[in-house]
């Protein structure tokens, strides 16, 4: 107990100079951005003391860096240690509000679009080990090398074209249809739907979900393809999987349920490491299928030269996927007793 | 020294030949592939029909007196094999054209990367100590980033350019090689040859470039191939996303964004095409990547 303690102790101070680094990366990444956000906000033709003031009320005409304490670095390192990650140029609200407001959008297609490729990687990779050698092993196996080299947004063009415009059977753009008005409580249409019994919705959102998360799921699943049939592989070989079938256990059972069980904790760590490659991707798929999220906001402040937006959006990202990588780092030390030390 | 250190990897790659055949046909079928594309880009001004940006579907419309407006998208007939877009420009030529930009941008983000990752995975592996964890603590923090969030604000930062866009890539690669190498170097600085040529009196740089190195480049190469694949997806990505290359220029990723308001519309060619080539090229170095760590890689080798 003592040893996991410190492990996840070291583990959390190990997290906390990253953040740092990350934040003056940001920083200076930002703040070098060619154009002015001030006359990009007002129009280039705004008279000069209109834009000085701006500047002023923004903080702008500090000092970027320098060794006093009131310069545009220290503003933001104590505004973010304070929660507050700036006001959009843009759409003049707390970039805070507008995270909360696209966030779900994107954690809903990302959970799907995971789940997809778990389900779906994890069964084929089991079933290709099963079968080793076998045609449908080196298939699967193929598609796992190649799913790597897919565009998503081109596979997602291609569903769109597809199942969208040629069978006309899913939305292709948007995350609900115009008729419905979704009740929002967490943003989560789904699950917004089930508490507020509206199913209308739950089918609407669903509907729209499949495009979408299967273009990311099957960008996202051939490593998890590649790792199943690995580990299964690997466990396969066990003695006591060589007991189990000696005992006369079916085949089937000892492969789908005494080995796969065991080759599930790598999976785990897996899709952690997997989230910053979701998160990747799921700009590019948002922006694919008009899907109002994250991404979608990230590309807009590019666009508009909204650098707190995209400052914090980037912040909220890499913190996301560091908060991630913790959490499955210390589920690990729990399952797994080898990794402390 | 060139051949010195070349030569050891080179007859390694032979002796593993034989034993493994069904990785070096995935090898060899990834380099054909890659070689049909390297050559047509070359040579894309004589391979092209067309040039990358003239309208040639007016003048076929006037001259077969079609129906239709002038640069009416055609799809794919005997004159244009893969059609012809929204400015009646040839889809064919223009991926002749564009696999130049694809190609020129990512393997020069992934060479810039492999000359700045190298050699600091040599360094912090080698001397350890407050270096490396400076450095890895550095790494690390660039690694933990989504790569293509990165290269977006890289590439919003440094504007559009084909220069600016390869080093927003390769920025978010450079963590890759230091891993690599410095993980290597921790595990071949103990090994007794090394030893032995300390004790001989070798110093760190001979140790480190006729040592350490040549150990190094069987993994380095692995990496370059796979990085390679991966930096052409992520220039797709920012072309896709109107960010980092000129928008006159003639490219896959750009084709694409443009091609995307055509999905309503049916004309299937526009966005079909230039999608499968980045794929295909992206396999390309995929397959010569994770062949050769199969064959490199005895850990994975299967009985």
């Amino acid at each position: 107990m003592r040893a996991l303690l410190s492990y996840i102790l070291t583990r959390i101070l190990l997290t906390i100079p990253m953040i740092f680094i990350l934040l003056t990366l940001v920083f200076f990444i930002i703040r070098v951005m060619p154009g002015d956000p001030v006359k990009s906000m007002l129009g280039a033709h705004a008279p000069k003391e209109t834009m000085d003031e701006v500047r002023h009320q923004l903080g702008l005409d500090k000092p970027i860096i320098d060794f006093s304490t009131n310069n545009q670095f220290v503003d933001y390192m104590s505004a973010f240690f304070h929660g507050d990650l700036g006001q959009s140029l843009w759409y003049r609200v707390p970039v805070t509000e507008k995270i909360a407001q696209y966030f779900p959008a994107t954690l809903e297609l990302s959970f799907f679009a995971l789940l997809f490729a778990v389900v779906f990687g994890v069964a084929t990779g089991a079933f290709a080990a099963h079968k080793r050698k076998s045609a449908a092993d080196y298939s699967i196996r193929l598609f796992g090398i190649t799913s790597y080299s897919i565009p998503v947004f081109w596979l997602g063009l291609m569903l769109q074209m597809i199942f969208g415009v040629a069978f006309d059977w899913f939305p292709i753009a948007g995350r609900i249809g115009a008729r419905v008005s979704p009740q929002v409580i967490t943003g989560l249409y789904v699950v917004d739907g089930i508490i507020t019994l509206n199913f209308e919705q739950v089918a609407s959102a669903l509907w729209h979900l499949v495009l979408p998360s299967t273009a990311l799921g099957l960008i996202l699943c051939g490593i998890f393809i590649r790792l199943t049939r690995a580990n299964m592989l690997g466990v396969l070989k066990q003695d006591y999987v060589l007991a189990a079938n000696a005992r006369g256990i079916p085949k089937r059972r000892v492969v789908y349920k005494h080995a796969l069980k065991n080759a599930f904790v790598p999976i785990l760590t897996m899709m952690g490491l997997e989230f910053a490659y979701l998160m990747s991707g799921a700009v590019l798929t948002e922006t694919t299928f008009s899907w109002p999220g994250m991404g979608s906001f990230l590309v807009e402040s590019v666009n508009y030269r909204d650098f707190p937006a995209l400052q914090g959006t980037i912040i909220f990202i890499a913190l996301l996927v560091m908060g991630i990588s913790l959490l499955v780092d210390i589920l690990y030390a729990i399952i797994d007793p080898r990794v402390r030390y | 020294m060139v051949s010195g250190f070349l030569s050891k990897p080179f007859r390694f790659f032979i002796s593993m030949s034989k034993e493994h055949k069904g990785e070096w046909y995935i090898i060899v079928a990834g380099a054909l592939i890659l070689f049909v594309i390297i050559f047509s880009s070359v040579f894309a001004g004589i391979i092209a029909p067309y040039g990358p940006v003239t309208d040639v579907a007016s003048p076929y419309i006037k001259e077969h007196n079609l129906d239709l407006r002038a640069a009416t998208p055609l799809p794919p007939n005997e004159t244009f094999i893969m059609g012809t877009n929204d400015l009646g420009f040839d889809v064919f030529s223009r991926i002749l054209f564009g696999s130049r930009t694809v190609l020129l941008v990512s393997i020069a983000a992934s060479i810039f990367s492999a000359l700045m990752g190298i050699p600091i995975g040599l360094l912090s592996g080698f001397y350890g100590g407050k270096v490396d964890r400076t450095l890895s603590l550095l790494m690390d923090s660039i690694y933990s980033f989504p790569g293509l969030i990165l290269a977006i604000a890289l590439a919003a930062m440094l504007g559009p350019g084909v220069t600016n866009i390869s080093v927003a890539i390769a920025v978010i690669y450079v963590p890759t090689y230091f891993r690599i190498v410095r993980g290597q170097v921790l595990s071949v600085k103990e090994e007794l040859y090394v030893e032995a040529a300390r004790s001989i009196g070798a110093g760190p740089m001979t140790i480190m470039t006729k040592y350490v190195f040549p150990n190094v480049i069987a993994s380095v190469v692995v990496i370059f191939s796979l990085n390679v694949a991966d930096a052409i997806l992520t220039e797709a990505g920012l072309s896709f996303l109107g960010l980092g290359l000129p928008p006159d220029l003639p490219d896959w990723g750009i084709d694409l964004a443009k091609g995307k308001k055509f999905v309503p519309s049916g004309y299937w060619w526009i966005i079909t095409f230039p999608g499968l080539m980045i794929m295909l090229v992206a396999l390309s170095f995929t397959m010569i990547g994770e062949g050769l760590n199969e064959v490199l890689n005895p850990r994975l080798k299967e009985k």
